[in-house]
Formats: structure tokens, sequence, C-alpha cells
């Protein structure tokens, strides 16, 4: 039987679906009457939230020397688009907090995204990126294709999880053979019915394969190098016990030294733990 | 080939396209050595910046691919053997669907050789499941 994306996907969202605070703050970014105070306000609806990216706007990311204690100062000075991202981020992390532990063990795997979300944000520090909140971001929802994954074929998703040790070979293809259809195939194909931003569906749809990545080959590359920088690391676990393969012509095409993955990887470390701390912590 | 700002240009480097003046005048063919006097012409004649080819000896390579080269992992002393033999086998595994002799493959390796050390026993493992 042929593999059901849409099948997939249309479950996914009733099963996963985002709370309506998710589009009044991305209508509320993209009304150019809108002021920071509207934004501010939709986002100080949801207390949770506004603590949270609080809290971030407060950390190690930025550095601020005042401390940020309203949600309207934090959207000055982090900036409409990167806060927006940050709390969309956030709510969708919060969508996925009931999946059952038996499942997949879910603080590993977040908290292998909170590490890939770091490294893709400082590899686009280092490239210079205008907003690297949304590949943080991008970093941060590379995997989710496997939590709905996970949920909807638990007997594959298993039996893959277990074989991938057995064979040595690498869960994504196991995947692909065994439920017919990887978790990068799957996320990308969520964000999209979601309505992300499209560059932000090619670099997780193509997460493992940025040669393919067509739009937006750099910021599929940076997801992709970040994933790697978070398995380099060990800082948690996405579910796939081998590093996968580093595609060498697109880390060519960054253009960056190896001798900037030492202090990269002390950067990532030294955020992780704040930040997890953060989204983990309670 | 690279583009180079005048200060950053030193003899010896080849220069990879004809240097020209702000009249398209021809100061300096292509696949000329650079020397110290024609360093100075060109600052004279106001030219900014220098198209010259890549030439890394082997003391400007970066730090990395020397390491990579020399196969070391600059270690700090102090770490039982054993246990460095035990985190490289652990992640030459995780590694071998890498190429190791990638320069960016190898630094990343190292790495990982590092920080399996460094949070040796305080890992959670995936296996749990």
């Amino acid at each position: 039987m042929a593999f059901d994306l849409d099948k997939l996907i249309g479950e996914s969202k009733q099963i996963f679906s985002l709370p309506q605070i998710f589009n009044r703050i991305n209508e509320v970014v993209n009304d150019p009457e809108k002021s920071f105070e509207d934004v501010a306000d939709v986002i100080r609806q949801d207390l949770g939230l506004s603590t949270r990216l609080l809290q971030i706007a407060n950390s190690s990311f930025y550095h601020f020397p005042e401390k940020i204690e309203t949600v309207t100062h934090a959207v000055c000075v982090v900036g409409t688009q990167q806060l927006r991202d940050l709390a969309l981020g956030a709510i969708v992390v919060n969508t996925f907090k009931g999946i059952p532990e038996n499942l997949i063990a879910m603080k590993p795997f977040w908290q292998h995204s909170i590490a890939s979300g770091i490294a893709a944000r400082t590899l686009a520090v280092y490239l210079r990126d205008e907003n690297p909140e949304r590949l943080y971001i991008t970093g941060m929802l590379h995997e989710v294709g496997r939590l709905i994954l996970f949920t909807s074929f638990q007997d594959q998703a298993n039996r893959a999880l277990r074989q991938c040790r057995a064979d040595k070979e690498l869960l994504l293809n196991l995947e692909k053979e065994m439920i017919g259809c990887d978790h990068a195939a799957a996320g990308g194909a969520l964000l999209e019915a979601w309505e992300f931003p499209a560059f932000q569906v090619e670099a997780v749809r193509f997460h493992h394969t940025p040669t393919q990545a067509a739009a937006f080959p750099i910021e599929t590359t940076i997801v992709h190098v970040a994933d790697i920088i978070a398995h380099t690391l060990h800082l948690g676990s996405g579910g796939e016990f081998y590093i996968p393969t580093l595609q060498l012509s697109m880390w060519e095409n960054l253009n960056l030294s190896a001798d900037l993955l030492q202090p990269l990887c002390k950067q990532v470390e030294k955020q992780f733990a704040e930040i997890n701390e953060i989204f983990l912590g309670d | 080939m690279v583009k180079l700002k005048i200060k950053n240009l030193r003899a010896g480097m080849t220069v990879a396209q004809d240097v020209k003046d702000l009249n398209g005048r021809v100061l300096l063919a292509a696949d000329r050595r650079l020397t110290e006097k024609h360093l100075g012409i060109l600052k004279k004649w106001g030219v900014d910046k220098v198209v010259v080819h890549e030439t890394r000896t082997k003391a400007q390579a970066p730090v990395a691919e020397k390491r990579a080269a020399s196969d070391e992992l600059s270690l700090p002393p102090g770490i039982p053997p054993e246990l460095i033999s035990k985190s490289k086998k652990e992640c030459s595994e995780w590694f071998r669907f890498n190429n190791l002799e990638h320069p960016a493959v190898k630094e990343l390796y190292r790495l990982a050789v590092i920080y399996r050390i460094k949070t040796e026993g305080r890992i959670e493992d995936w296996d749990g499941l």
C-alpha cells in the first residue's frame, strides 16, 4: 500500500492542533497598522508564553545590559519578527507536550531539538543572517516529523528504532523502508499544512538532503549542519543513533573554516544549559 | 582566487587578474608575483583591492587542517588512556556514515571525542524505550 502523506498530515493536524494564539500572533505581526504594543498585547494573553519569552530575552542569547521585565520591552529590543519566531516555536513545542513517554522519550528529543536550534542560530549569526531567530526555530522544529510518525505508526516506528541498531543503519532510511515516509518529509509537510514560511518548510523537508533545496539552500544547509553539531555534542537525542552524513559540497558552500567548529560547539554547549532550563526546567 | 585589500597583500602572492588603475591602465599583469616594490606602486595609484591566487603555505594553514593532517586530538593531559580509546571507539561508530577524511568531519569527530570524555557518565542514553 502506498504511503498516504496527506492522510498522516490530516490526522496529525487533528491530534496536534495549534492554539488560536498562534494565528493571532501571525496576524498582528503581519498587519502593518499594528504597533509593538499590539503585538505585546496578543502575547500577554498567554501567561506561560510571556514568561518563557521574557526568560529567553534575558538569557545569554542577547546579553542585554538591563533586565527586560515587560513583554512590550522584549518586543522592542528583540524585534517584532524575532519575538514572533520565538513565540511560535514555544507554542509548537507546547503543542507536542502531551505525547506519552512510552512512544518516544520526549526530554532527550527536545534536548536534541533545542541544541540543533541553538547551533542553527549560532551558524546564522556567523553567516550574518539578518534574523537568526528564524533559524533557531527551524532547527528546533527540524525533527517534528518524527513525533507525528511515532504517534501514527507506533509499531513500525518502534521496530525501525530497534532495527537500526541491529542492522547498523540510519533510522532515517529505515523509516522510509518500514513506514514509507521519513521524518524529514513528514515534518516538512506538517509545517506546510500549518502555513509556516516556505524557507522553514524547505529547510525541514531537506535537512538530510540539502542538495535538493532549490530555493533556500543556505538555510537548509544551516539546519543540516546544526543537526550534526547537536549529534557531535551528544546533547539529547532525536532518535537517530548514528550521526547523519554531512553533505560535504553543501558544507563547502557555507564557506566556513573547520576552525570555527570548536568555538561554535562551545557556544552551543553554554547556551544549551540555559535554554534547556527555560523550556524543560519545570 | 580571493580578493584582498591592499593592506592584506604580501610580497610573494600571485596576482590572479590584471590589476588596473582607475583609468583602466594595466599596472600589473595577471600571474605576476607581487614584490614589495609592486605593493608601493599599487598604493600610489590608488588601487583598493587585488584578486590573488590562494597560496596557503603550510605555516598559514588553519589550525583544524593542521591538526587533521597530524591526526592528533589535542586532549588535555591526565585523561586515562582507556577512557580515550573507549570514547574514540564510540565516536568512530557514531560517525560510520561520515567521511572522516574530510577536514570538517575530522574536526567534528575530534570535538565529539572531547565532549564524550567531558560528559562521561552523565549522558542519558536513548535506549530506554
